[in-house]
C-alpha cells in the first residue's frame, strides 16, 4: 500500500488568520493544520513566529497555491525553493499543491485553472513534477481542482487522468470530496463510479467544505457549512480508502468558530467512529 | 509531441489572457473552441475573487460603501489593466486612486480609501510620500463622512522600519 507508511493525522482545519485566537484556544479539538504555504515564504518576524508557536502545538502540512505543476511553461524555480524551504523549516509527513496551472504566457493569474484532460497535459505535469521532487524530497499529493471549463480535447475521464498521474509520479491524491462532488453535478457523471475507479492506496488526505448553488450550476465558494450530499460522500469515500487526514476548509462568511469545531467532529465520527465523543 | 507542447502552452496562455481580462482574441484562437459560459464563468468567479480580497485590504471603505463597493468595483475594473490575483496589491492602490479622482458627492471615500491602501505599497517601495486633503490620521470612521475634504491638504511621508511595520513623519 503506497500510503502505508504515513502517519494518520486525523481531523483538521485550513489555518487562517481570522481563527488565530480560536486555533489555540480549541487545540485540544483540532488534530494537525494545512497552511497555506505561499502566505508563509520569507516570513516577517512576527509571522515567523507564529510558525513556530503553531508547529510546537500541532503538525502542520504545508498546501501550495502557485507552484503551477500544470504550466506548459514550467515552473518557477523561486517559488519552488521558497516552498523547499518551508518543508525544511516544518518536516511534515507530506506537502500538496493543485492539479492546475495558475501562470502561463508571463501572467501569474494566481488563480487555479484547470487542464485538458490530455497526454500532453499528464507529460507536462510530469517534468514539472519531477524538478519539484528534486528540490522537496517529502512524499508529494497532489489535489483535484473543479472543472470549471471544459475541454474538447479531453482524452481522459477524472478517474483515469488522476489515476495515470498518480502511479506516474509516485504521488498520492489529495480528494477534494467537494470539487469531486460539484465536478460530478455540473457534468454529469456519477461521483461514486469515479470514486470506485481511483487508486485507494492513493488517496492519503481530504479537503471538505459546503458549496452554493447559483442559479446555472454549483460553485465551490469556500463560504459554506458541509452539505448532506458531501457528508454523504466522506462516508464513502472513508469506507473506499484510509485516509490519513481530513480538512475542513473555509476562506468567506467565516462563521463562529464552534460551528466549525461541530463539524470537525462530525468529520472525527466518519473517520474515527469508535473514537469520536 | 513537440506541436502538442506548443499547443498546450498557447491555450494555457490565451486563456490566461482572458481571465484577467485582456483581450486575447486572434484569428486562429483555440478558446473559441471552448464554451463562452464556462469561460464568463470562470472570468467572473476570479472577479469575485478580486473583490472579495480588494474588500479586505480596505475594509472601512467597504463597510462605508455598501452595496457600492462592488457596483464601482465592476466599473473600474472594467478598464483598469489586472495582472493577476499576485498582483492585488497594485490592483487595491490603483482602485483607491480610482476612488478619488471619481466623481462623486462622497468626496472622502477615495481619501479614506488611499489611507487604507497604504499598507499595499510596503512590498512595492520602503519609503513613499502621499498626499491628502486633510489630516488623516487617528480620526475615527464616523468623521470621515463629515469632512470639508477640499479645504485643507496634508503630507505624509512613510517609512518602512523592516518588516512591515511603518513610521510616519
Amino acid at each position: 500500500m503506497w500510503n502505508n507508511n504515513l502517519p494518520e493525522l486525523g481531523v483538521g482545519i485550513g489555518y487562517r488568520d481570522v481563527y488565530r485566537t480560536d486555533i489555540f484556544r480549541n487545540h485540544t479539538q483540532i488534530d494537525f493544520l494545512e497552511i497555506t504555504a505561499d502566505h508563509f515564504f520569507e516570513p516577517r518576524p512576527q509571522t515567523k513566529e507564529l510558525l513556530a508557536l503553531l508547529s510546537d502545538r500541532f503538525p502542520i502540512i504545508p498546501h501550495g497555491l502557485g507552484l503551477s505543476l500544470g504550466s506548459a511553461d514550467g515552473i518557477d524555480h523561486e517559488y519552488l525553493k521558497q516552498f523547499a524551504n518551508l518543508v525544511l523549516l516544518l518536516d511534515p509527513p507530506w506537502w500538496s499543491e493543485h492539479i492546475s496551472f495558475t501562470r502561463a504566457g508571463g501572467i501569474d493569474i494566481g488563480h487555479l485553472t484547470p487542464l485538458p484532460k490530455t497526454r500532453e497535459s499528464l507529460r507536462c505535469l510530469k517534468e514539472n513534477i519531477q524538478v519539484a521532487l528534486e528540490e522537496i524530497r517529502k512524499p508529494l499529493i497532489l489535489e483535484n481542482v473543479t472543472q470549471t471549463i471544459r475541454f474538447p480535447q479531453d482524452t481522459f475521464d477524472e478517474a483515469s487522468f488522476l489515476g495515470e498521474l498518480v502511479d506516474e509520479n509516485d504521488c498520492g491524491l489529495l480528494l477534494d470530496v467537494t470539487n469531486l462532488y460539484i465536478n460530478s453535478v455540473n457534468h454529469r457523471f456519477d461521483p461514486l463510479e469515479i470514486l470506485h475507479r481511483l487508486p485507494a492506496d492513493r488517496i492519503v488526505q481530504l479537503h471538505f467544505v459546503g458549496f452554493h448553488h447559483d442559479g446555472e450550476s454549483l460553485v465551490d465558494s469556500h463560504a459554506h457549512t458541509t452539505n448532506p450530499e458531501i457528508w454523504q460522500l466522506l462516508k464513502e469515500v472513508v469506507r473506499f480508502a484510509s485516509i490519513k487526514g481530513a480538512i475542513l476548509e473555509r476562506d468567506e462568511h467565516f462563521p463562529l468558530f464552534g460551528e466549525l469545531l461541530i463539524e470537525l467532529d462530525r468529520m472525527r465520527s466518519i473517520l474515527q467512529p469508535s473514537e469520536a465523543g | 509531441m513537440r506541436s502538442e507542447h506548443e499547443s498546450l502552452r498557447k491555450l494555457q496562455a490565451e486563456l490566461a489572457r482572458c481571465l484577467i481580462g485582456h483581450d486575447g482574441s486572434s484569428g486562429d484562437c483555440q478558446l473559441q473552441h471552448l464554451d463562452k459560459f464556462d469561460l464568463d464563468r470562470s472570468r467572473e468567479t476570479l472577479l469575485r475573487k478580486r473583490i472579495s480580497q480588494t474588500r479586505a485590504l480596505l475594509p472601512k471603505t467597504a463597510a462605508l460603501l455598501g452595496t457600492d463597493f462592488q457596483k464601482w468595483f465592476r466599473e473600474f475594473a472594467d478598464k483598469h489593466h489586472f495582472n493577476g490575483l499576485h498582483a492585488i496589491s497594485q490592483d487595491t492602490i490603483a482602485f483607491a486612486y480610482w476612488l478619488s479622482v471619481k466623481k462623486t458627492d462622497r468626496l472622502w471615500i477615495g481619501q479614506l480609501a488611499r489611507w487604507e491602501s497604504i499598507d499595499c505599497h510596503w512590498p512595492l517601495a520602503r519609503t513613499f510620500i502621499k498626499f491628502f486633503r486633510f489630516e488623516p490620521i487617528f480620526l475615527p470612521i464616523n468623521v470621515w463622512t463629515t469632512l470639508p475634504c477640499e479645504k485643507s491638504i496634508a503630507g505624509a511621508v512613510f517609512v518602512s522600519m523592516g518588516g512591515f511595520e511603518r513610521s510616519r513623519f
